[in-house]
């Protein structure tokens, strides 16, 4: 079987899953959705919020559901021993990984799903703002976020503080990931073309690779100790 | 292919300042079944947990039918089955589901697997619960559908850390029962506290002490 299939394989049963503990996706639809109208109505929206508070909602809102995904990603295997499980497939360590990668972005998908409409209505966010380009960022920056939050989620995995630790160390490692798409999101927004905002899309592919090229070298380490 | 099920050479594991396991070298021939006894503390799940890629060992060597537990995880993998402490079943899913997703991860083809997990649901008689969430099985159901999951791809080594533990007397004798008709020609590694469950089993004994092999009877 090849590497991407195992991790298909792992994702679906995650997402299997999950979709048996419905509550847990419903809690991270209801953050989505109370996020957007708290920040709507502290900002005023949606008549005087600008674009670059829409841009950066969007965002905040993102960091802090994924948060949601990724303390539940690793740790939960940990926290039931069925890491033991994975322990015993005999796969690349990085196919676990990417599985659990495909899984949050899914997840994370699923949120843009709520939380695109919701920008339209609440935070000002045009309907005749560049809709697919934004998306592009947006699914851009949650890859990104997805891959190095799976492998914070890992490293922490084996901490008793394993939910005060998420947070803090994904806050400074998702920080070449948030302001790059931060910036881009609000290009889009003031309908800026493709090569205002193409340095930032490249920043965001460069530490994607980068990103990628550390967990299959340190990847196997964590898992197996 | 090594003329031994299992070689470990030297192997140590600290964590930290505790040594769990100190040095241990042995050798057991395929088809042994092995009793590994011994007291709280003192080394048997750290062997196993090493022998069956669990665990990396601190230092000295492993060997599984000639492959390095270490340099060759994946293949080993692929020869070993584990049954630890703790279920490595998803209480969310269904017996069969679990089965499903370990089968289609040791690439068993989709015929075959269902033929296979049919199979092994008949073996530990779990065929009233196949549909049923893990998380609402008891203690012994449970370990029950974890031993149909190290069955799936027929292990030429079989590792089982405390499968006994509290199991009444009908799910021991099936656990042995299974254990004699899947696990015929595999080599086999037991721990458990019950000398007398593991004398009347095993065709070998080895009682470690202080993390070491303390005595060894019975090897061929």
């Amino acid at each position: 079987m090849g590497l991407l299939q195992e991790s298909l394989q792992i994702a679906r049963r995650d997402l299997l899953i999950e979709s048996r503990r419905a509550y847990e996706i419903l809690s991270t639809i209801f953050f989505t959705v109370s996020a957007v109208i708290l920040i709507s109505i502290s900002w005023g929206a949606p008549i005087s919020i600008t674009i670059e508070e829409g841009a950066a909602a969007l965002w905040i809102i993102i960091f802090f559901t994924s948060i949601l995904s990724f303390t539940t990603s690793f740790a939960r295997e940990m926290d039931r021993g069925t890491i033991g499980g994975l322990r015993t497939i005999p796969c690349t360590p990085f196919a676990i990984l990417l599985g659990k990668v495909i899984y949050t972005i899914v997840l994370l998908l699923l949120v843009l799903v709520v939380l695109t409409p919701m920008s339209i209505v609440f935070l000002n966010i045009q309907p005749t703002a560049k809709i697919f380009e934004l998306l592009l960022v947006l699914v851009v920056g949650i890859v990104n976020l997805a891959f190095a939050g799976s492998v914070v989620s890992s490293i922490v995995m084996y901490s008793e503080g394993k939910t005060l630790l998420l947070p803090f160390l994904l806050f400074p490692v998702s920080m070449p990931i948030f302001v790059p798409a931060l910036l881009a999101s609000e290009k889009v927004l003031r309908g800026l073309p493709f090569t205002d905002y193409s340095a930032e899309l490249r920043l965001l592919g460069a530490f994607l690779i980068l990103v990628i090229m550390i967990s299959v070298f340190a990847f196997e380490a964590i898992l197996e100790e | 292919m090594s003329e031994y099920a299992v070689e470990c050479k030297d192997i140590a594991k600290n964590y930290g300042h505790i040594h769990a396991l100190r040095s241990v070298s042995l050798k057991i021939k395929p088809g042994e079944i092995v009793g590994v006894l011994g007291h709280n503390g003192a080394g048997k799940s750290t062997f196993l947990k090493i022998v069956g890629t669990q665990l990396m060992p601190s230092r000295g060597t492993a060997h599984i039918l000639g492959k390095d537990v270490e340099r060759q995880r994946k293949e080993v993998r692929r020869i070993v089955g584990f049954l630890g402490h703790l279920s490595f079943m998803y209480d969310e899913l269904t017996v069969e589901e679990n089965l499903q997703f370990y089968g289609q991860m040791f690439e068993i083809n989709q015929v075959d697997l269902k033929n296979r997990i049919e199979e092994v649901i008949d073996l530990v008689d779990l065929d009233r619960y196949r549909a049923v969430e893990v998380k609402k099985l008891s203690h012994g159901l449970r370990k029950r559908s974890d031993l149909a999951r190290i069955f799936l791809h027929s292990p030429k080594v079989i590792i089982l850390d405390e499968p006994f533990s509290g199991l009444d007397e009908a799910a021991v004798k099936l656990l042995i029962n299974s254990l004699k008709s899947q696990g015929e020609g595999a080599t086999i590694l037991l721990s458990s506290h019950e000398f007398d469950l593991v004398k009347g089993t095993c065709n070998r004994t080895m009682v470690f002490r202080d993390g070491r092999v303390a005595s060894d009877t019975g090897g061929s």
